[in-house]
C-alpha cells in the first residue's frame, strides 16, 4: 500500500515488454477499472483507486501496452461477467448481454451515434439496480475505459478505425 | 408489537418491525410497482422493478425484500428510481416477443400494463438477441401452454407450484441469459407430474404460461352436422362460471331443472 503504479510496473515488474509504451493498468479483476498512464505516479491504496474509478478488488493487476485496444479490453471483461451472470435479476441477466452486444457491434465497425450514451445509461442503471455485487460491478470496465479512452470508442464508431489495430474493421470505401 | 418509524416520500410512517418497505409504503397509500412479487409466496427481489432509493445505501434497494429500519429515509419516485425502473423494463421488453396483438394475455398482461404506465416507448437496442425461439414452446400438455419467449423469469409459477400446490414440477434451469423455467431436464410438461391445476397460468404476469385455447375445436364440433354437442363443466368450475354470468360470487351455476341426485342407498 502506498507504492506507486510506476514502481510496480517499472521497478518490480521490469517495465513493459519490448520497450513498448505503457497504456493502462486494469486493477481489481474484471469488476475493476483501468488506470491510464497519466496516473502512473499515484500511490496505490483503496481511496486513490476509488477516486480513479477503479478498485483494489482481488488485488490483481493487468498491465497493457499500446498494442491493446481498450474497447476490445472492455468487451473481454464484460464477456466474462456476462457469462458469470446467474440469471436471477433482470438488470444483470439482460443488461450485461445488451452491453456486450453494443461493444461487439462497435468492435466490428458497426457502432452508431448514440451507442456510447446508451452504454453509459445502461451501465449506471445496472450498477444501481442489480441484485448482487457481480451485476453492480459488471459495468465498471466500460465506465472506466470510457472515462479515460473515450476517443478510442469514438474512433471505432465515427472513423471506423481501431487505433490499436486489434479490431477487424470493414475496409474503407465499403458500405456497411 | 415493536414498531419502527421511517420516512417515505417525505411522509412519516410507523410500521410493525420486520415489515418491508413495500408494505410500509402501502400503508400510506404509496404504490410501488412490482412484477415478481407475490405476497407471502414470492418475495425474491428478482425483477428489480420495485427498486427505491434509501438514503445512505450504496445502490437502489428492492422494496419487496428490504426490511424497514428506524429512521430510514426512502424515496419511491425519485428521478434515479424512475430511470432505473424504466431501463429495467426496457431490458425485459428487449427479450420479449413484441406480439401483444395476437397474445392470449393482450390487455390482461402485467408487463404490458406496466410498460404503458411507465410510458416505455421505443426499445433502443439494435437487433437484440432473444434467449428463446418458437421452437422452445411446449404445447405437449392438454391444458397448459408454456412459451419461454414470453417468460420474464419472475418465478411466481415456480413458487405457486412448489409452495401452494406442492407439485414442484417446474423450476429454473440453466444460468444467466439462458435461464428458463421448465420441468426438470427440459422435459415436456406432459411427461412430468404436472397436475394441470393451472395455478401457474393464473399467477403468470405475461403470456408465458396460458391455458390451451380449444375454441377452434368447439366451433368445429358445433359446425359438424353429424355431431350432437353437449357442454359439461367440471364440478368446481360452477362457481367461476356463475361469476362470469353476473351472479353473486360463490353462487353455483346449474340448470334450473337440475336437482342434486339423492344419496344412493
Amino acid at each position: 500500500m502506498g507504492i506507486t503504479l510506476r514502481e510496480i510496473v517499472y521497478d518490480i515488474g521490469g517495465g513493459v515488454e519490448g520497450d513498448k509504451e505503457f497504456k493502462a493498468a486494469q486493477t481489481g479483476g474484471p469488476s475493476g477499472g483501468c488506470i491510464p498512464a497519466a496516473y502512473l505516479d499515484t500511490p496505490i491504496d483503496y481511496e486513490n483507486l476509488a477516486a480513479l474509478g477503479s478498485i483494489v478488488g482481488s488485488g490483481g493487476m493487468i498491465i497493457v501496452d499500446e498494442g491493446t485496444c481498450m474497447v476490445d479490453l472492455a468487451k473481454f471483461y464484460l464477456g466474462f461477467t456476462q457469462d458469470e451472470s446467474c440469471g436471477k435479476c433482470s438488470p444483470c441477466r439482460i443488461g450485461t448481454k445488451r452491453m456486450l452486444e453494443i461493444l461487439e457491434r462497435i468492435t466490428k465497425g458497426l457502432g452508431k451515434e448514440g451507442d456510447l450514451d446508451l452504454l453509459v445509461e445502461l451501465a449506471n442503471s445496472i450498477k444501481a439496480s442489480a441484485l448482487c455485487g457481480l451485476g453492480q460491478t459488471a459495468p465498471n470496465p466500460i465506465l472506466s475505459t470510457l472515462r479515460y479512452f473515450r476517443d478510442e470508442f469514438e474512433a471505432h464508431i465515427k472513423d471506423k478505425t481501431c487505433p490499436a489495430g486489434i479490431c477487424k474493421m470493414p475496409r474503407k470505401g465499403l458500405k456497411s | 408489537m415493536a414498531t419502527v418509524s421511517l420516512t417515505i416520500d417525505n411522509v412519516k410512517v410507523e410500521v410493525e418491525q420486520g415489515s418491508t418497505i413495500l408494505e410500509a409504503a402501502k400503508q400510506i397509500g404509496v404504490n410501488i410497482p412490482t412484477l415478481c412479487y407475490m405476497k407471502d409466496i414470492n418475495a425474491i427481489g428478482a425483477c428489480r422493478i420495485c427498486v427505491v432509493e434509501v438514503q445512505g445505501a450504496r445502490a437502489l434497494q428492492a422494496a419487496c425484500v428490504s426490511p424497514v429500519a428506524e429512521g430510514m429515509v426512502v424515496k419511491t419516485n425519485s428521478a434515479a428510481v424512475r430511470a432505473s425502473r424504466k431501463m429495467t423494463l426496457e431490458l425485459i421488453q428487449s427479450n420479449h416477443p413484441q406480439e401483444c396483438n395476437t397474445c392470449q394475455r393482450n390487455t390482461n398482461c402485467e408487463l404490458q400494463a406496466l410498460s404503458e404506465a411507465m410510458a416505455l416507448g421505443d426499445i433502443r437496442f439494435v437487433r437484440p438477441a432473444q434467449s428463446h425461439s418458437k421452437d422452445d414452446i411446449d404445447n405437449s400438455s392438454p391444458s397448459i401452454v408454456r412459451d419461454p419467449r414470453k417468460c420474464i423469469l419472475c418465478r411466481r409459477c415456480v413458487a405457486v407450484c412448489e409452495k401452494v400446490q406442492g407439485v414442484k414440477c417446474i423450476s429454473t434451469m440453466n444460468r444467466g441469459f439462458e435461464t428458463v423455467v421448465a420441468p426438470p431436464f427440459n422435459q415436456s410438461l406432459n411427461d412430468v407430474n404436472c397436475a394441470m391445476c393451472g395455478q401457474c397460468s393464473l399467477v403468470c404476469p405475461t403470456g408465458a404460461i396460458v391455458e390451451v385455447d380449444d375454441t377452434g375445436k368447439v366451433w368445429r364440433a358445433l359446425d359438424d352436422a353429424n355431431k350432437h354437442v353437449v357442454v359439461q363443466t367440471a364440478p368446481a368450475v360452477r362457481v367461476a362460471i356463475a361469476e362470469e354470468f353476473g351472479m353473486e360470487p360463490g353462487t353455483l351455476a346449474q340448470a334450473s331443472w337440475w336437482q342434486p341426485s339423492p344419496p344412493r342407498l
